[in-house]
């Protein structure tokens, strides 16, 4: 079965979500914890979650190979994002949003560095964000990254359905393969989707115990 | 320019073939054009410029991207404005575009989306001593700034190239298509040579190289019949392949078949709603527009019966869309090239 929520049930789930994790137990909880819900300033039912976390660069010193870059496409270094080079620590928003058309929690980010500078997509796979494996056989370009054999990029640059930011975005695609009645497919598909903190996205779906 | 039914089959349809009705449609809807004035801005022209030349005037496709335009202004700017040394300076990855009024106009809009986002946010600003009309739908030049350096990127998605243009207009093909059927096979089953091509016929605004590919994936209108005839032998009329269950051919590719009709509803300075919209009712009528507007809208768009003053309308294209128009015919006729039907709300004066 393919899970998807209703705009009430994905509403209701991050609020219990953002309660449960408010205080903070142990280092699994902390990772959980920083969220907030945010509304649209004007327009109610476009609801979504926020948080701004510290991230670093995984390996501060040395060059990673693990990303092929296309070679038709120049990754342009026009010196208005920020490059692996700077040992600044950086910061990133992250959002989750319901799908509009996968139905999903969907997640949302940007990652600057301490100048302001918005990363490259090729640096934030550099990132303590993405687990080191993610990149392993992704082709990237600048708008997005993406393992050849899925239909859908696995990371590719979006706009935030209700603030309408520029942001980075984890395909939603993954996330509709997580069923609700598969405990077990939950946490795998956890470890798929990039490694990311707790599970965050399948932890607010398997909350709610969802179904279509 | 080649036939597609609308001279010599008007009216008519065979099996497999596209209703000449729905050919219409799609070929208006392509040929829509929009008229923008360029201007960079004067505080980032180069030196030795040539100030008083730096507005570039353009009909340009409403199918078409910002991005695709890039080359052609800047042979303009290069060969009436700047000198040869400021010219090599140029980076275009670093260009921006903004409305007169501020607004950050985005690399990943069709332009005619933009225009009209750009009409219906006037509708709420007050109106201009010239503006008589009770819907301002005035085909005015839609002016925008054109900066050369210091993109927003924190608004902006990155890289305003053609390769990336391309990649976010794919991924709203894909989307689309599983708004309709609920997987993306018929977009992943198109071969590469298909992909490249649709994407080839909007940069070169080509409506038979698009639709060429689109047919195949973008829903038709044709009835469903009990037998099938022989396909057309005229090479230029919308086939599809023909299946091995010919009375199924039809029907799964039907416009009123598809799950959901992907569309997009656009609010002036809002944000873009976007829901599940069945092509037929739970009492199996057609689902329209105007039920469409009063579900989502309706303060708005006030369920019948109301007799009140009209508070809003509803465009597409820059038109006025008639309320009982079908979702399902709106998703099959006059979908944007990227598959989505975008419907902008205005505020009437």
């Amino acid at each position: 079965m393919t899970a998807t929520l209703t705009r009430q049930q994905f509403d209701e789930a991050c609020q219990e979500f953002i309660h449960a994790h408010q205080s903070i137990s142990s280092a699994y909880e902390a990772r959980l914890s920083g969220w907030s819900w945010k509304e649209h300033h004007t327009l109610p039912g476009f609801g979504y979650m926020h948080r701004i976390i510290t991230l670093n660069w995984r390996h501060p010193a040395s060059v990673d190979t693990f990303l092929e870059i296309d070679g038709g496409l120049d990754v342009v270094d026009d010196g208005t994002t920020a490059s692996h080079d700077s040992p600044d620590s950086l910061t990133c928003h992250q959002f989750v949003v319901l799908s509009a058309t996968f139905r999903v929690p969907t997640f949302y980010f940007s990652i600057h560095a301490s100048s302001g500078s918005p990363l490259q997509l090729t640096d934030i796979m550099k990132t303590s964000l993405l687990r080191e494996d993610v990149c392993e056989g992704t082709v990237a370009t600048t708008f997005a990254v993406s393992h050849p054999a899925t239909n859908f990029p696995f990371l590719s640059q979006g706009e935030h359905p209700t603030a309408r930011h520029a942001l980075l975005v984890l395909s939603p695609m993954r996330n509709c393969k997580c069923s609700s009645r598969d405990p077990q497919g939950i946490r795998r598909n956890q470890q798929e989707t990039a490694g990311l903190d707790g599970g965050l996205v399948h932890s607010v779906e398997y909350r709610r115990g969802h179904a279509v | 320019m080649s036939a597609y039914g609308t001279t010599r089959h008007h009216g008519q349809t065979s099996a497999n073939s596209t209703p000449a009705s729905t050919t219409l449609f799609r070929r208006l809807t392509w040929e829509g054009t929009v008229p923008l004035e360029i201007r960079v801005d004067s505080k980032e022209l180069p030196a030795n410029s040539d100030r008083g030349l730096e507005c570039y005037y353009i009909q340009a496709p409403r199918v078409s991207y910002l991005p695709l335009l890039m080359p052609e202004i800047r042979r303009f700017l290069m060969d009436v404005v700047f000198d040869e040394a400021a010219g090599k300076m140029l980076k275009e990855e670093e260009w921006w575009f903004e409305s007169e009024e501020g607004t950050l106009l985005k690399w990943h809009w069709p332009i005619g989306l933009i225009y009209d986002n750009h009409t219906i946010s006037a509708s709420i600003r007050p109106p201009s001593q010239t503006s008589t009309s009770h819907y301002n739908l005035q085909v005015t030049p839609l002016k925008l700034i054109l900066h050369l350096a210091s993109p927003p990127t924190e608004k902006l998605l990155l890289s305003p190239s053609a390769e990336s243009c391309k990649q976010a207009y794919m991924g709203q093909l894909k989307e689309a298509d599983f708004i309709r059927w609920g997987n993306t096979k018929r977009m992943t089953g198109l071969r590469k040579q298909d992909q490249d091509g649709i994407w080839e016929g909007i940069k070169e605004h080509n409506f038979d190289d698009y639709w060429r590919v689109a047919s195949k994936i973008v829903p038709t209108t044709a009835p469903a019949r009990s037998s099938s005839p022989p396909p057309s032998t005229n090479p230029s009329m919308h086939i599809r392949p023909p299946s091995a269950d010919p009375q199924s051919a039809p029907d799964r590719d039907n416009a009123y078949n598809v799950r959901s009709v992907p569309v997009r509803l656009y609010l002036p300075d809002g944000p873009v709603m976007q829901d599940v919209v069945s092509p037929t009712l739970e009492d199996g009528s057609a689902h329209t527009l105007v039920h469409y507007l009063s579900t989502h809208l309706p303060l708005l768009f006030p369920p019948a019966p109301y007799s009140g003053p009209e508070l809003a309308y509803a465009m597409m294209h820059g038109v006025l869309v008639p309320p009982d128009a079908e979702m399902a015919w709106l998703g099959a006729c006059m979908a944007g090239a990227d598959g989505w039907v975008s419907v902008c709300v205005g505020i009437a004066r």
